[in-house]
């Protein structure tokens, strides 16, 4: 089953513009509840209508996982297949910035292996460079309301798509910590605490490495806010106030504008006034490992005066602003994955979310389970139907 | 042959295997270099005693050598009044290598780890302090740049400037005759902050 615009259509209007990573087609084998799926893909918006159960979500999480080599529902590889297979294959000609190459997933029993045009890839980072997927799902409203701990790997993962030595900071940082919280843990278990001397060099590292992961994140939210600020406007109407993000943790606001020196001085000070509470506890209390984030508009927080309209636009402006920042850093316009659009958007939103995507000419695929739910001229997207793990050409009149 | 003892060249590459840096396949070639040569195995037998019965660790410094003290300690042409403080013996291996340091040597036997359970009283600590004298003068901090290390080496600094030493740490940096584009980033950003004036 394969489709292709013609030159009437808008999707083919996009292309030209560049939307500079896309999926030519898409293969998926064994996947969930899919047995073997191929299709060709419009440069634009596709739309994957169907009840609930019949594997619209699986299609995209085999999208993501072809762009992340993770699902985004935290599946192991096991779940991922198909039942009584032991293998799966995600396959895509992918064109990123004008180069097609076909990108290739194997999930098995020894996990997952990844191939660019059928060879292993020295590093992985040769994979992902040649796509990125960007994904909106239901679970990302806990990202507004939910533990801090999801706040925190949003943050962190974001700041390091945009810079990648973002990674070395913050496996400095672990592992500082986590010697120091051997220490600890040692020192209750003999139930005599740790030397202070040797407790204060591990709180030194965790303060020189935590300084930096703080510094990273405050320099990363300097470039996201702005861009966050506008993206969710657009989404809601510049009438309910101004979006902020607070960043919330062990240093003051006031050091953390004191840039990497004033925030090492101040953690170093954190971390010297929790030490007899941490020893008496056993385990470190105070760090970035704790800190936090909230959204607030017109000065409430969101997370607990939100409505869940307001929190789902919030939600999904922060998706939409990691694109929009991807796409003016990087230079390419991630995949953008939007799971189950439904009613809980208002029409005015929907129609402002969709103006807004085809204004990034991104490649968007897009699940629902009625195509009415949907704001958007049905000339600007390609409809497919999903039945029971196939998938064909849908046509609503018929 | 007894049935409960494994064929001799078997055993062989069994044993090679467990060096570092050894696998099976360079275990095996071995063996077989050694079965094939008709002097090998008898002197590689005696070095292997010899290492066993004639090595041990220099008291001063904790380097292994045969005579303790050992040969540098010993040498009277070097500075006593400069210790450096190494991790393991390969590193003040690498630093003798260089030809540029003429003072004495520390050999800690590892870094501070507290996931692998080693604190101070795993690491020869208590024998560096107890080697200082009025005539020292300096404490180079030779330990790995790496968080273990450079915690090992806060530790020691503020142990030992108390009494009155000097005390400095090895620079880190864009290694010499290396190429910035092919330095990895990490290393680079180092550089950059602990940059000096000229």
């Amino acid at each position: 089953m394969t489709t292709s615009c013609t030159s009437s259509c808008p999707c083919a209007s996009n292309k030209k513009q560049a939307s500079l990573l896309y999926l030519r087609t898409l293969q998926v084998r064994d996947f969930r509840n899919y047995e073997c799926v191929e299709l060709e893909m419009p440069s634009g918006i596709s739309v994957f209508v169907g009840d609930n159960g019949q594997g619209k979500t699986n299609l995209l999480e085999a999208i993501y996982v072809l762009a992340t080599l993770k699902s985004f529902r935290g599946a192991k590889n096991s779940q991922l297949l198909r039942r009584g297979q032991s293998h799966a294959r995600i396959v895509a000609d992918v064109e990123s910035k004008g180069l097609a190459r076909q990108l290739e997933v194997s999930l098995g029993p020894q996990g997952k292996r990844a191939r660019v045009d059928g060879k292993d890839p020295r590093a992985l980072s040769g994979y992902f460079s040649g796509i990125k997927a960007i994904a909106f799902v239901p679970e990302d409203l806990r990202l507004v309301d939910g533990p801090p701990e999801g706040r925190r790997n949003f943050l962190d993962r974001a700041a390091f798509t945009l810079d990648p030595a973002y990674l070395d900071v913050v496996r400095d940082f672990r592992n500082a910590l986590n010697q120091k919280n051997a220490l600890l843990r040692a020192g209750r278990q003999r139930r005599s605490p740790p030397d202070k001397a040797l407790l204060g060099v591990w709180n030194d590292r965790v303060a020189v490495a935590g300084a930096r992961v703080i510094a990273r994140r405050m320099q990363f939210l300097g470039e996201f806010v702005p861009v966050f600020r506008e993206v969710h406007e657009g989404i809601t109407g510049a009438a309910k106030g101004r979006a902020e993000i607070r960043y919330r943790g062990c240093v003051t606001t006031d050091a953390l504008s004191r840039g990497l020196k004033g925030i090492e001085e101040r953690l170093s000070a954190r971390l010297e006034e929790a030490m007899e509470d941490e020893q008496r506890r056993g385990f470190a209390t105070v760090g970035p490992q704790r800190d936090d984030w909230q959204l607030v508009v017109g000065g409430e927080a969101l997370r607990s005066f939100g409505s869940q309209g307001q929190i789902r636009s919030a939600a999904l402006a922060l998706r939409v602003s990691e694109m929009v920042l991807a796409r003016r850093d990087l230079g390419s316009c991630p995949l953008f994955l939007l799971d189950d659009v439904s009613s809980e958007l208002d029409p005015h939103r929907n129609r402002q979310l969709m103006a807004l995507l085809m204004d990034l000419s991104a490649q968007v695929v897009i699940t629902t389970t009625e195509l009415s739910n949907l704001k958007i001229d049905a000339l600007h997207y390609q409809p497919w139907k999903v039945a029971n793990g196939a998938i064909c050409r849908y046509n609503p009149g018929s | 042959m007894n049935e409960t003892q494994a064929d001799p060249i078997e055993r062989l590459i069994h044993e090679l295997s467990r060096l570092p840096g050894i696998g099976s396949k360079t275990a095996a070639r071995l063996a077989f270099a050694i079965v094939r040569s008709e002097t090998l195995a008898g002197d590689l037998a005696e070095a292997l005693v010899g290492v066993r019965d004639g090595v041990d660790r220099c008291v001063t410094c904790g380097n292994p050598s045969a005579a303790d003290p050992c040969a540098i300690c010993s040498d009277l042409q070097r500075d006593p009044a400069l210790i450096c403080v190494v991790e393991r013996p390969q590193d003040l291996l690498a630093i003798e290598r260089s030809g540029t340091y003429r003072g004495h040597f520390h050999v800690l036997g590892g870094a501070l780890s507290p996931l692998d359970g080693v604190g101070p009283e795993e690491l020869r600590v208590k024998e560096l302090l107890a080697r200082i004298q009025d005539s020292t003068t300096e404490i180079i901090l030779a330990t790995n740049p790496t968080v273990e290390g450079d915690a090992t080496a806060l530790y020691l600094a503020r142990l030992v400037k108390p009494l009155g030493l000097l005390v400095s740490r090895i620079a880190r940096g864009v290694s010499v005759g290396a190429e910035l584009e092919y330095t990895d980033s990490s290393t680079i950003s180092r550089a950059l902050e602990e940059r000096r004036q000229v």
